[in-house]
């Protein structure tokens, strides 16, 4: 089975008038700029049946930040069960937490997992966050240049995981494998190989944690009760594959659209060595041109949005850059603009399911800016090798060379 | 000036009271904590940035 987009029939309750067959995986406008492809969709109607969704068959699409709010923030019409196809891939059939529940156990595993990734939390973690940082950008001085994305991006994320969870950091080598299998295998084998991957080697560290207790994620995790109930090896794993699918590609891609514009903004680069505390507003407004995100959403029951038919079982992607950069809702643009007075913006989502590695991400975020710009040479866009873009749930820098000045 | 937070709306997000910290403030949970509050001329300008910048559009202003 092929993970390529391939279009499918609408089902007949969908209005002919609002069927479209948009590929978010590889319709050339899409790998040419994807930020630019999306906006494009608020030419159209406001909600339309996409024919392709290669996770789901075809799906339902919001385009604009009010309906994104309606629909999220209505998780008894519109269900996250089953959202990331990762366990029925492999034949399996634990839920990602809380990525997948629904209420009430979303909010009670929210209360806990989100007190181990809250400020207090991302706070101690800072130190050594920006020592990984460092040592990577230290590392890089000397080239005259590097491809950022294979270079940094993902690296930077993916050693930050394996800190988090206690894990040996020779083993972040091997998680970037399997993420890569994951969004970008080309077929549904290769992805499976690398969902069990991870799922067999985060059961075989939990059975080892539950044997011999550690001071990690993992053991705190055993420790921890739901309602009065300790957690089962399902649900622990369940937890941890979520915070090895949610902060890597997410929190790596993010950081390299936002360093795209700074390596065609040298101007915002001396703007942010002068002044370092811009670093947080620049990601900000780069999370808001750059949500990189989409969502997914089931119909619980026949029900309407915006006045559109939608039966029980369809499925609704909500790219959350569409929300983000609404021209009816907020500033929305995909321009860039560091001195917009406020930024509003929904690349963490919105409603109970908002993200809750948010903390994490944007300290992560700051600190490449911070670190990159008071430590690297003023670097541009290597002209002799193209930045390149992949789509799909997750859209993604590929390929951003970079030189120093 | 008075801010009216819808709760059911207020998801945790935290954005208010990073962006306008002198006007709100938080709860142990997360959620927007000044339901009711009034607010003086000098911080209406950081009321509205507040209203601004939340994702949800939970937080109102009412004269």
């Amino acid at each position: 089975m092929s993970i390529s987009a391939t279009a499918g029939t609408a089902p007949a309750h969908v209005p002919p008038d609002l069927v479209r067959s948009f590929s978010f995986y590889d319709d050339p406008a899409i790998l040419a700029d994807p930020m630019r492809a999306l906006s494009g969709l608020h030419d159209g109607p406001r909600i339309f049946w996409n024919t392709i969704n290669p996770r789901h068959g075809g799906s339902w699409v919001l385009t604009r930040a009010e309906d994104i709010r309606y629909v999220t923030a209505h998780p008894e019409l519109f269900s996250n069960k089953g959202q990331f196809r990762m366990a029925a891939v492999i034949g399996e059939s634990w839920d990602m937490i809380p990525g997948e529940l629904d209420p009430p156990d979303l909010h009670n595993f929210r209360k806990l997992v989100g007190a181990w990734l809250g400020p207090p939390a991302v706070a101690a973690m800072s130190d050594q966050i920006r020592e990984r940082a460092v040592s990577l950008i230290t590392g890089l001085i000397d080239n005259g240049g590097c491809e950022f994305m294979n270079a940094f991006a993902l690296r930077f994320p993916v050693s930050i995981f394996v800190d988090l969870m206690g894990l040996p950091q020779d083993h972040a080598p091997m998680f970037l494998q399997w993420e890569h299998g994951i969004i970008h295998a080309p077929n549904m084998n290769e992805r499976a190989a690398a969902i069990s991957g991870v799922a067999d080697y985060l059961r075989a560290v939990l059975a080892e944690r539950r044997r011999k207790p550690a001071d990690d994620l993992f053991s705190r995790a055993i420790l921890a009760e739901v309602n009065g109930v300790k957690l089962s090896d399902d649900q622990i794993l369940g937890i941890c594959f979520m915070l090895f699918t949610g902060g890597l590609d997410t929190v790596a891609s993010s950081m390299g659209f936002q360093f795209h514009y700074l390596a065609e903004h040298p101007e915002v680069q001396a703007r942010l060595r002068t002044e370092p505390a811009l670093a947080s507003r620049f990601v900000e407004e780069l999370l808001r041109a750059n949500s990189v995100v989409v969502i997914h959403r089931v119909a619980t029951c026949d029900t309407e949005v915006s006045g559109v038919a939608i039966r029980t079982g369809d499925w609704i992607a909500i790219p959350t850059a569409l929300g983000s950069i609404d021209p009816e809702d907020s500033q929305g643009s995909t321009g860039v603009d560091m001195d917009r007075r406020a930024v509003r913006h929904m690349a963490f989502g919105v409603g109970p399911h908002f993200c809750l590695g948010m903390h994490l991400a944007r300290r992560e975020l700051t600190i490449a800016v911070e670190e990159w710009v008071g430590r690297a040479p003023v670097f541009r866009t290597d002209e002799t090798r193209p930045v390149k873009y992949k789509g799909g749930g997750v859209f993604v820098v590929d390929t951003l060379p970079i030189r120093w000045d | 000036m008075i801010v009216k937070v819808d709760a059911a709306r207020c998801q945790g997000h935290g954005r208010c009271a990073v962006e306008a910290a002198r006007v709100y403030t938080l709860d142990a949970e997360g959620h927007c904590a000044v339901n009711g509050r009034t607010i003086p001329p000098e911080l209406e300008e950081e009321a509205r940035i507040g209203v601004e910048v939340c994702p949800e559009r939970a937080i109102a202003l009412e004269p």
